[in-house]
């Protein structure tokens, strides 16, 4: 019997936010901390009350489930006819799962570090998430992040300290492979497959990108081989009119925003707090009357959660040079701060 | 709290000059200027006209104490290039484990008291005389 705490030590382990960990338990009127470990000795007792026990081990699951699926990821959406969704999500769920791959063993949970050096580096299709409306197949892989900490002198032998003593400081750098849990998601009724990607904030677009064109290459290989369907992915939402229409929009705030004038000003705002809005900063205020129009090239607005707890974001990252460009796309946009499906569900529906 | 009443008060408590100045400059900005959420020690010398760091300490004392509550004091973690505002909560466990919680990550702040910088806002008090 798996100890219902391993899905929060398991959400710390992947270096899930804790922010969004706090309000999706808060959501599921759990107890929460300041930190993790306080956090957890808060929900123990919780686990040993005979009237509370199986609904707070029924919510971890749940809590860790749709952080895995939903919580800071980069997002790109295909529309697909709903005939074929049918046909190919029935397919992957016979034929689409790696089987006997190095990550079955402990899935949801993360390998150990040692585990992980010796995974493949390829991304492998680990299991299938059902949801009512829709099919997540959980992609795992592994990335490698460089961490860089100051190394305190006393940890020094007397050797390293005549070589190193002259220096006030010492870095030491630590490559360290990361588990990440990427999600293809078919979706019949809507008529679209999402791809989301893990690592928003530890990544930088390059990566992602190469593990999304991994992503695309194997469900577009998988679609042809198993139901003859050519190109299933070719057909990308693009997210560049959203910009603008975020901005006008007057719901939730405009934490950030980057445009263009046409004096050749290039402008990238920012706001030091969630609570205010760039629209309402008086400089920036100032600046719309100026130039009349704006010509915003990225954005990041969040608003509050429906589910009461957190502050859900979407952020279209984009270059000013989109600005320039004839035909601007930009396929994919960041999810953020989602503590479950209904948060995410809520942040596309006022993108699409 | 009307902008009337809190120069009356700083006029009966009669702190000493260059403060008293410094004070009433600093009232006036607050109740001309609407969207004001965020000012420094640097802001708040600049629009007080004091060059000396003590004595904005001095007057940012006085104007969040019970006599004349025309700031709250509030303070952000800054974290490389992020922002996190620190609720009470967080300061109030750091003050007595000494050790910040990251507000993000859930785990111990290395080196958390600079890190920790504080701003000010009109207080409560104000903004509603100011509505009225």
């Amino acid at each position: 019997m798996i100890n219902p705490l391993s899905y929060i030590d398991a959400l710390q382990i992947r270096d899930v936010s804790f922010k969004s960990v706090r309000n999706a338990l808060k959501n599921h009127d759990l107890p929460v901390s300041t930190g993790w470990q306080q956090t957890v000795e808060k929900i123990a007792p919780e686990l040993k009350k005979k009237d509370k026990k199986d609904a707070c081990a029924a919510s971890l699951v749940l809590i860790h489930n749709e952080l895995t699926l939903y919580c800071d990821k980069v997002v790109k959406v295909y529309e697909v006819d709903s005939k074929i969704l049918e046909s190919l999500a029935h397919a992957m769920s016979k034929d689409f799962i790696s089987k006997n791959n190095v990550y079955l063993k402990n899935f949801p949970f993360p390998l150990s570090i040692d585990e992980l050096v010796k995974a493949p580096l390829d991304v492998l299709c680990v299991a299938q998430w059902d949801e009512k409306d829709r099919s997540n197949f959980m992609m795992c892989s592994k990335q490698y992040i460089t961490e860089r900490e100051e190394i305190p002198g006393d940890s020094l032998g007397d050797d390293a300290k005549k070589d190193f003593g002259v220096f006030d400081e010492l870095i030491g750098v630590r490559r360290k492979p990361i588990q990440l849990y990427d999600v293809v998601s078919i979706l019949p009724d809507e008529g679209v497959i999402e791809i989301r990607l893990d690592g928003v904030k530890k990544f930088n677009s390059d990566d992602i990108g190469r593990r999304l064109r991994r992503i695309e290459q194997l469900v577009s290989q998988f679609a042809e081989k198993s139901i003859g369907a050519l190109n299933v992915l070719g057909s990308t939402l693009n997210f560049y009119p959203a910009i603008k229409k975020l901005y006008d929009a007057n719901d939730g705030v405009v934490g950030e925003l980057g445009h263009v004038t046409d004096a050749a000003g290039i402008y990238r705002e920012k706001m030091r707090h969630k609570s205010r809005d760039v629209r309402t900063d008086p400089y920036h205020h100032g600046g719309t009357i100026a130039v009349v129009d704006l010509n915003a090239y990225s954005i990041s607005k969040h608003w509050p959660s429906p589910t009461g707890n957190g502050e859900p974001e979407v952020s279209i990252p984009a270059h000013f040079s989109i600005a320039s460009d004839k035909n601007p796309v930009v396929d994919v946009l960041h999810v953020l701060n989602c503590s479950c499906q209904e948060d995410y569900d809520f942040v596309l529906g006022k993108v699409l | 709290m009307k902008k009337d009443i809190v120069i009356s008060r700083i006029a009966d408590d009669d702190p000493s000059e260059p403060l008293k100045g410094a004070c009433l400059r600093l009232v006036d900005y607050i109740y001309s200027h609407d969207d004001i959420a965020h000012l420094t020690f640097t802001r708040l010398a600049a629009i007080a006209g004091l060059d000396d760091l003590l004595l904005v300490v001095q007057m940012t004392q006085y104007l969040t104490g019970a006599s004349v509550p025309l700031l709250d004091m509030k303070f952000e973690l800054i974290d490389e290039d992020e922002i996190f505002d620190l609720d009470p909560e967080y300061l109030d466990e750091a003050q007595r484990t000494n050790k910040l919680m990251h507000p993000e990550k859930g785990i111990e702040v290395p080196d958390y008291e600079n890190k920790i910088y504080p701003y000010f806002v009109p207080s409560r008090a104000v903004l509603e005389g100011k509505q009225e």
